[in-house]
């Protein structure tokens, strides 16, 4: 009867046109969503929200209007009599329903994309309070290794998505913020006058820490082939990408959060402190010396902890503003952020200051404008790391000396033993007198348009620019250790400076054509982007200092100056062309081409052309899945693609000529040999999947599978002479990287007072070289080549992030090969592979619970396997403070057979000659054998971050005009680790970001590890 | 019809214009399209890197230098190193891609003068590369794309040599073109664009090219006289890279700034040589007037040197310690711009002189039987010696000069004169700087064992160390390629000419074979 009378009212009501207004808000938040759709039912009429969540339709009575939002479950009501209708949209739970913003600032459904595009929320990036949000990903998403380059404020972070591709090249993804590429870059010292110390000893930042982590939406990771088709040559490592927050409209919202953090440092090496200073078992009574092969300490003697006077708390506090509000026509968000972190390195301190402002435009009812001004100035002030870190100097100071006791009476340098050139300089002095910082002003902006011109077809648009100016200087004191120590490039006291000037432009353009015939919804995407790309960096070195403390190019003798300039200009331009092919919600095949240009390349080969095919299947929307009510989603997936690459610099298709200082002056040509051949290297990758949502998405899996082929690389290795050159850059080697990545999620507990969500994900990655060119055996990345004879060196066959060294010699039997003359080991002169940094595999591990008004999350980064090359300990074995040196008093044979000219016969002589490591000290110094200090299999759990945060209830706040919400919140991060590496921390990299190939990482020499950090801050919303 | 050739026009426009947006690929801030004047200077530092770092080692091999400083004196090498590599890396990179752009820029601009300096210097690097190292990649050199490289055998070199030099000396002969005296005169440092030189300089080369074969069947000593007498005729035409010596980058690398000579001792051969003990069998009968120029005498005043392999055994208390080739006791650095002979800073290198081409002169006409012109040649070698050692110190007065000439160390009738007056004659007027050229006669005559004719001029005089162990019991005969260059990279190349055998740099050259 019901439902008769109804259909009656609707009969009736038939004949009437009304005009239907109403607001769409989210029944999560209550705020409005503008650009939801209302439809009638049927038809094609439909209309969009404004950006109040206001909407006005014209119906007759009687019409069905859907109401919907991507992500948002559509709900239909039909139009009666009243011509209001407000509608609250729920969240869909189906994550195959949400909308992930892809390469090129594309947005797409989950449902349609062939590839895992994880996507990590903003909030939880700068809930941690760590200054470069990159270290805040590491665990949180699959198939994607961060390594921070130290743990100083400032400090670069190096990320490689799904292994390197390149042997010797950048391996960093693009960053990408709201839909253009900005600058990830990591000064690298090859622009330093004498190319500095290839980035052993130094770091200047990675450019993609100066993004306020309290402006980030969500960070969505593109790793898959298809996302690296879009962007082309840029995305062949992968993408970040980031979108920011939007100001929403209505009144004016205020909120402020800010956080007091202190650091410190709690894992050292352990030395021995039995034996002192001296040679040969006689002790130094005096103490003049760094060197511990002295007798046993007499009692009694007054020590100092050296360790805890240098290192002491870091302090920092972070500021974070936002207002934001507008109208429907114009919003508006201001975003400021002042950060303030100094490191628990007394003089080291990174301060930076941005300003966000963004806005968006609605201008009739088609077109809307977002536009956003990013404004970064920073200044870190850094140690030296690598053989000029404090830690080898702190580690290696008498406990006898005190090591505040830093000056002498005169006020010089006050020494250990009795030359400035023969030790390592005492590192409070050093902080204190040579000084090392860099400083980035950054203006980054981005205009963008959306322009819905019908029904079906769209236009969307992006201009950028990303414009910074950096400036460096490391200098040391006259009295330095590196202004004396023997051939010292700074002698007298020398400075290095350097100006960098970064101008990128880039912009994209895309028609969008979407209309569905029926079942079929094809979507037609073409696009361009281009970019246009220019460095200078003047570069400036100077020695003797004519007035000390004074450090500037002018206070140098004019006769030591030199410079160094680079004007680097790189284009690039893509055409691009999308097809999705959709069928029934349920099959879609994306095809995806791309037309490159280059200026990198030779003229010739400038241009290039690459394919991609993927296919994704939602079998979950098969009838015979539909019924099983425990399975919510299910998607099939797989992808074929090809991706190019062009040279990773410009100007290498011609050798360089390089300023000779010989008698006459002139040219030659640079050690680099370039090629007019180059030709662009591909990447062919496989990438297959599955994803599953059971129990109404309270669990969820996704799993990936990948495999990639990158041949043809362009690389500079060195080849024989004959070249005419050392060093040339060719097309060469292949790499095979594959790999798999799992991450599961489930919300256990899902009850009003109390939530409990976990997330676990894993990674494996396995990078393999195949070939090199001309039947080349081995190539390695000689800036890892940093203390001793260790290198990160690949051989044909073995992975791409091997370790090789020299090995004791051996003869055939594998006995060891003791000299005659001393009875030590002899070691061999050729490389072998000695190790892998490479991990078997990667975990993080991800918990948020929710009590009432009480909310705890934590994250848990897990490692296995993979080696560490501790170069920290060998220093301090060769210096006798290893621990493992406490039995030197004891005399030994070393096993092994005396290489006498019978080591290969069938009677070899054994070794018979016995060694007193106390005192043929060259036991320790040089007779060591590398490979005990690769630690194998180095395992760790790592706490990285912790937050309790409490919401203060809304009830203190129901008669306050000021105040709307407010939460404090206590975070730690770095917490704890557990691992087997008897280092600092397993998570370093020798080098810096900058560094090509697999880099430094996995090389701990002197290395500061991830100090501990408590935060305790207020997050307040007006 | 008129829209679609709009539309097509429109779209040749964009795309060219589009190929133009991408032609940017030339560096701004550093030359990749130098001209050829802007090349050669630095050319010249480069032949005495290479000659000057490997004589570390080959000058002790050949006795130039003593004191047991290193391996090269028991004519040892050392594994996975590049010591000893240095005139491959000249011959390759500092000489060989440079050369190529000169020729590349000059062919293009008919600048024949720099097309023919390329080409001399170009034959000059093929010849020491060859004499030093034997076996090298000579055709696929320098070939683009090409990542290994087969070796060449040494007939193959000579002959490259020969005809460089030949095209060279056309190249300097032609008067066409666009390469005036004048483009060329500035950065050539060591004969400011005199062709005439450079042609001498061209014959040198063939003179010593020639003349290294003397125990072949071939051999052609008519040729040889020939060359020469085309070749330097005096020291004014005498091939010297100059060398500013203000800093370590533009000094002499045997100059005090370089530190590399302290802890080396003059030899005993050098010392016997220049006090009549092999030229008369007298010790001390003549004393060269070279002598005070060339070498020190320990603090006592008597001239010692050291013996191959042994180290200076010389006390401060007995005053008897040998002095360092910088005339300085105790490897005492003297200081910058101080020094001996030709081991100053500021010194000029020689990579040809006439006394060298005189001797090579002398050694032909005495194969050919013609002792009259060998004798004349012999003293003229020896007098432009003298004046050549009187202008790098102390100059040597005509009579001390006179004096020697009519020694009974100089040979004064042609019906008298032997092989061993002018080899040993030549082996001292070289010494300092014709490390591979001393090298080349000592190995044609198998050191002190003699030649298959039977002469043996350096018997008693070049005497043999304790040889290294991977010698078996061998005199050294070639040094390895480069290490870095092919022991890493072109390893099967340096498997197939056995170089990857421990006793490799024992095996004898061909130019030596009969």
């Amino acid at each position: 009867m019901l439902f008769l009378g109804s259909l009656l009212f609707a009969f009736q009501a038939l004949a009437q046109q009304v005009t239907v207004t109403g607001k769409i808000t989210s029944t999560g938040d209550g705020q409005p969503i503008p650009g939801a759709s209302v439809k009638i039912k049927g038809t094609n009429t439909a209309v969009q929200t404004a950006p109040s969540g206001l909407y006005s339709i014209k119906a007759n009575t009687g019409d069905v209007l859907q109401f919907s939002y991507l992500g948002m479950l559509t709900q239909e009501r039909t139009v009666g009599a009243s011509t209001t209708i407000n509608i609250a949209l729920a969240e869909d739970a189906k994550a195959l329903n949400e909308v992930v913003v892809t390469a090129q600032g594309i947005e797409r459904s989950k449902r349609s994309l062939a590839y895992d595009a994880p996507t990590v929320k903003g909030a939880d990036l700068a809930q941690t309070q760590r200054e470069n949000f990159i270290n805040a990903l590491q665990g949180r998403v699959a198939g994607v290794t961060i390594t921070p380059t130290n743990g100083t404020p400032g400090a670069s972070s190096s990320i490689i998505i799904r292994g390197a591709v390149s042997l010797d090249g950048d391996n960093q993804p693009l960053f990408v913020v709201d839909g253009l590429p900005i600058s990830n870059n990591t000064f690298s010292e090859y622009g330093l006058v004498g190319q500095g110390t290839f980035n052993r000893t130094n770091d200047y930042g990675n450019r993609g820490m100066d993004i306020n982590p309290e402006e980030i939406e969500s960070v969505t990771i593109l790793k898959g082939p298809e996302a690296a088709a879009l962007y082309g040559t840029q995305g062949a490592s992968g993408a970040v990408v980031i979108t920011t927050k939007k100001a929403k409209s209505g009144t004016a919202r205020v909120s402020y959060s800010g956080a007091f953090t202190t650091s410190t440092p709690y894992r050292f090496p352990e030395v021995q402190t039995v034996y002192g200073g001296g040679a040969g078992g006689i002790f130094d009574e005096e103490v003049r010396t760094r060197t511990y092969f002295g007798a046993k300490y007499p009692e009694g003697l007054k020590r100092y902890d050296n360790l805890d006077a240098f290192y002491g708390t870091g302090f920092a506090q972070r500021h974070s503003a936002s207002i934001e509000g507008g109208n429907e026509a114009l919003s508006l968000r201001l975003g400021v952020l002042y950060n303030n972190n100094k490191g628990p390195i007394q003089g080291t301190d990174n301060e930076s200051i941005n300003i966000k402002l963004t806005g968006s435009s609605k201008i009739g009812s088609k077109l809307t404008i977002g536009s956003y001004l990013n404004m970064i100035s920073q200044k870190t002030n850094k140690t030296y790391k690598g053989s000029g870190s404090p830690m080898i100097s702190v580690l290696s100071w008498p406990s006898l000396i005190d090591i505040r006791d830093r000056y002498t009476a005169t006020g010089d340098r006050r020494l250990v033993g009795t030359s400035l050139g023969g030790e390592l300089d005492n590192p409070l002095w050093a902080m204190e007198n040579n000084p090392n910082w860099d400083k980035v002003n950054r203006v980054i902006t981005n205009v963008n348009f959306r322009y819905t011109a019908t029904d079906w077809l769209s236009f969307q648009g992006a201009v950028g620019a990303d414009i910074y100016s950096m400036q460096i200087l490391g200098a040391y004191h006259p009295q330095s250790y590196n202004a004396n120590v023997a051939s010292s490039a700074y002698s007298g006291g020398g400075i290095n400076t350097s100006a960098q000037n970064s101008r990128l432009f880039n912009g994209n353009l895309f028609a969008i054509a979407k209309k569905d015939f029926g079942k079929f919804k094809p979507v037609i995407r073409l696009g361009l982007d281009a970019s246009d790309n220019s460095v200078q960096t003047n570069s400036q070195f100077g020695t003797r200092f004519y007035q000390p403390n004074f450090y500037s190019l002018n206070n140098t003798d004019p006769t030591t100056q030199r410079v160094a300039y680079q004007d680097v200009l790189i284009r690039k331009m893509g055409a691009i062309a999308q097809a999705e092919l959709g069928y029934d919600d349920m099959l879609y095949l994306t095809l995806t081409g791309r037309q490159d240009f280059t200026s990198t390349l030779p003229i010739d080969n400038y241009t290039f052309f690459y394919p991609s095919a993927a296919l994704s299947f939602v079998f979950s929307e098969l009838p015979v899945f539909k019924k099983m009510a425990w399975l919510s989603e299910g998607k099939l997936r797989g992808g074929w693609a090809q991706t190019g690459k062009d040279a990773r610099t410009a100007y290498i298709t011609k050798t360089k000529l390089i300023a000779q200082g010989t008698t006459g002056g002139g040219f030659g040509v640079d050690v680099t040999l370039g090629n007019p051949n180059l030709k662009a290297e591909f990447t062919t990758s496989i990438d297959l999947g599955i994803d599953l949502g059971f129990f109404n998405n309270r669990l969820s899996a996704n799993f990936s599978y990948y495999k990639l082929t990158s041949d043809g690389q362009i690389t500079a290795p060195r080849l024989s002479y004959a070249t005419g050159a050392i060093l040339a850059y060719i097309n060469s080697g292949k790499i095979v990287n594959q790999g798999f990545e799992l991450s599961l999620k489930g919300s256990p507990i899902r009850k009003p007072d109390f939530t409990w969500d976990v997330g676990v994900n894993m990674t494996r990655t396995k990078g393999k070289l195949t070939a090199l060119p001309g039947d080349q055996e081995t190539f390695y990345v000689s800036d890892s080549w940093l203390f001793d004879n260790v290198r990160r060196q690949y051989f044909v066959g073995s992975s791409i992030s091997g370790l090789s060294s020299q090995e004791y010699m051996r003869n055939k039997n594998g006995e060891i090969l003791i000299s005659p003359g001393n009875g030590l080991p002899i070691k061999d002169s050729n490389w072998t592979q000695i190790g892998d940094t490479n991990p078997d595999f990667g975990i993080g591990l991800t918990n948020n619970f929710t009590y009432k008004n009480f909310n705890l999350s934590f994250l848990f980064d897990i490692r296995k396997g993979g080696d560490i090359y501790n170069a920290t300990e060998l220093y301090l074995y060769a210096r006798g403070l290893s621990k493992t040196s406490l039995d030197r008093e004891e005399p030994r044979i070393i096993k092994g057979v005396l290489r006498d000219g019978l080591e290969n016969t069938a009677n070899p002589t054994q070794n018979n000659i016995v060694v007193i490591p106390y005192i043929t000290t060259s036991y320790y110094s040089t007779s060591f054998n590398t490979i005990d200090f690769i630690e194998k299999d180095i395992n760790w759990i790592r706490l990285k971050d912790v937050t309790l945060g409490y919401n203060l209830p809304k009830s203190v706040f129901a008669n306050s005009k000021t105040f709307k919400s407010a939460s404090v919140f206590f975070t730690g991060t770095d917490l704890w680790l557990l691992t087997n590496y008897t280092g600092v921390d397993p998570s370093v990299n020798g080098l810096s970001a900058a560094s090509g190939g697999t880099g430094g990482s996995g090389i701990d020499f002197g290395s500061f590890g991830q100090p501990r950090s408590f935060s305790l801050g207020v997050r307040v919303g007006f | 019809m008129k829209k679609i050739y709009i539309v097509l026009i429109a779209v040749a426009i964009t795309f060219s214009g589009c190929k133009k947006y991408f032609d940017v690929n030339t560096d701004p801030a550093t030359p990749q399209n130098p001209e050829s004047r802007t090349l050669v200077s630095p050319l010249f530092a480069q032949m005495e890197r290479g000659v000057q770092f490997d004589s570390r080692y080959l000058g002790s091999l050949i006795q130039y230098f003593g004191g047991a400083v290193n391996v090269g004196e028991n004519h040892g090498w050392i594994p996975a190193s590049d010591a000893m590599g240095e005139i491959w890396r000249t011959n390759y990179y500092g000489l060989g891609a440079n050369l190529n752009l000169i020729l590349a820029d000059s062919e293009a601009k008919k600048e024949y003068n720099y097309v023919a300096l390329a080409q001399a210097l170009k034959a000059w690097g093929w010849q020491i590369t060859t004499d030093y190292h034997g076996e090298v990649i000579l055709k696929q050199a320098y070939e683009p794309n090409r990542f290994v490289f087969d070796y060449d055998p040494q007939p193959e070199v000579y002959a490259e040599v020969v005809r460089l030099a030949n095209e060279s000396i056309a190249n300097f002969s032609r008067t066409d073109g666009a390469g005036t005296v004048a483009k060329l005169a500035g950065p050539d440092l060591v004969y400011q664009g005199d062709a005439n030189k450079w042609i001498k300089f061209n014959y040198g080369l063939l003179a010593r090219n020639a003349n290294n074969l003397v125990n072949k069947s071939s051999y052609d000593p008519a040729k040889v006289i020939e060359y020469c007498d085309k070749s330097l005729a005096s020291n004014s035409d005498n091939f010297i890279v100059p060398n500013n010596g203000a800093t370590s980058a533009d000094g002499n690398f045997f100059g005090p700034l370089r530190q590399n000579l302290q802890n080396y001792r003059q030899t005993r051969i050098i010392v016997g040589l220049l006090d009549g003990t092999y030229l008369t069998a007298t010790p001390g009968s003549v004393i060269d007037p070279r002598r005070d120029n060339m070498i020190t005498a320990s603090a006592d005043g008597i001239f010692r040197g050291t013996n191959p392999g042994l180290a200076d055994g010389g006390t401060v208390a007995a005053k008897n310690q040998i002095p360092n080739p910088w005339g300085t006791l105790g490897s005492v650095n003297p200081g910058p711009g101080l020094g001996k002979y030709i081991f100053k800073d500021k010194a000029g290198f020689p990579i040809m002189t006439s006394t060298e081409i005189q001797f090579i002169k002398a050694e032909a006409a005495f194969r050919a039987g013609n002792l009259p012109l060998a004798h004349t040649a012999y003293l003229k070698g020896i007098s432009e010696s003298i004046d050549y050692v009187s202008s790098q110190g102390t100059a040597i007065t005509n009579a001390a000069k006179t004096a020697y000439l009519t020694s009974a160390a100089v040979r004064q009738e042609s019906g008298a004169l032997t092989l061993k007056d002018i080899m040993l004659q030549k082996y001292l007027a070289l010494y300092g700087y014709g490390f591979v050229e001393t090298w080349s006669d000592l190995r044609k005559y198998n050191y002190n064992v003699g030649d298959v004719k039977g002469n043996n001029p350096y018997l008693n005089v070049y005497v043999f160390p304790t040889f290294f162990a991977d010698n078996g019991g061998r005199p050294a005969q070639r040094y390895r390629p480069r290490y870095n260059s092919e022991y890493l990279w072109n390893v099967a190349a340096i498997q197939k000419i056995g170089a990857d055998q421990v006793d490799y740099h024992t095996k004898k050259m061909w130019f030596t074979e009969p």
